[in-house]
């Protein structure tokens, strides 16, 4: 095979590697047996507010440990690592917390984190929008005419309101042939209509389920979290719209 | 998700367990649609919502 080196630079068939040979299948590949830093690629930009990133591989002489990918900000360092996976690919956030979304108030679309089968935060809500009952639709099937997204599914309110009240209410059922069967309501906050079957969730004209909640319009701010855990498909349920109305059905 | 023949698929669905389906409904589980015949999870052609 046909190779250039220009010091320490190898140049395969449109493949480069920078102390090493090019690694299969790769366009470009840093590495070498120096210790330390041979695998680090930097980014630095110079001009006023510019900003210091790298990534790299660790070895056996990194306090960070041995065998990880880090990234991080400033000079390449243990201490300014931000971000490693380890040999096993487990993803650790080395400093500061773990931070998912914009925060915005009720943006629709897949949002939260999901961790197994359970979707956290997976919409939240918070405005003086008037009326007491907010519609949210989402994007799973009620199934009306066929069951193409069955599920078990779990939805846990949390939040508060200006009215000094706590609000922790769940909603489950199963979504199959259009119906919500055997659904249950749980309000176990101080707010105690936030979920009730005067309000059940309810099939859209274009067959999507829509849940009903009453969390009144003083100050409230509300975090859902979605459990499916029964083992059907997992179906990625998103929000698709929302709004704030004196209805308690058909606004979708 | 991940991806299963349509044997492997039809041996799963069989052993889940559906409490509201009867005969003649369908159910999309692990990229295949079945439908329901003789109580017993059966394949059939994909079917638009």
């Amino acid at each position: 095979m046909a190779s250039i080196t220009i010091p320490n630079i190898v140049s395969e068939e449109e493949k480069v590697g920078m102390g090493v040979r090019p690694y299969t299948n790769t366009k470009l590949t840093l590495g070498g047996t120096t210790t330390s830093y041979n695998a680090t690629l930097m980014f630095d930009n110079n001009t006023a507010g510019g900003a210091e990133f790298f990534m790299l591989a660790t070895d056996n002489t990194w306090s960070a440990g041995a065998d990880k990918f880090i990234m991080g900000h400033g000079s390449p360092s243990s201490s300014n690592s931000d971000l490693e996976i380890d040999g096993d690919g487990y993803i650790h956030m080395a400093r500061n917390r773990l931070s998912v979304g914009n925060g915005y108030h009720a943006s629709t679309g897949k949002r939260g984190v999901r961790v197994g089968r359970t979707v956290y935060n997976w919409f939240n809500y918070g405005r003086n929008d008037g009326h007491n009952y907010l519609h949210i639709k989402t994007n799973l099937n009620f199934g009306a005419s066929t069951n193409s997204q069955p599920t078990m599914s779990l939805f846990h309110i949390k939040g508060y309101t200006y009215s000094a009240q706590t609000i922790d209410s769940m909603v489950g059922f199963h979504n199959w042939s259009g119906q919500p069967y055997q659904i249950r309501y749980t309000n176990n906050g101080s707010a105690t209509s936030v979920v009730s079957s005067s309000y059940p969730p309810y099939g859209s004209s274009d067959g999507k389920v829509v849940l009903v909640l009453n969390i009144g319009n003083n100050y409230p701010g509300v975090s859902i979290d979605h459990h499916q855990a029964y083992e059907y498909t997992w179906v990625d349920v998103e929000v698709s719209a929302y709004s704030k109305t004196a209805s308690t059905n058909g606004v979708y | 998700m991940e991806e299963y023949t349509a044997e492997e698929a039809l041996q799963l669905v069989r052993d889940l367990v559906f409490p509201q389906a009867v005969n003649g409904e369908t159910v999309q589980q692990f990229g295949h649609w079945f439908i329901m015949e003789n109580d017993q999870w059966e394949h059939t052609e994909e079917i638009p919502e």
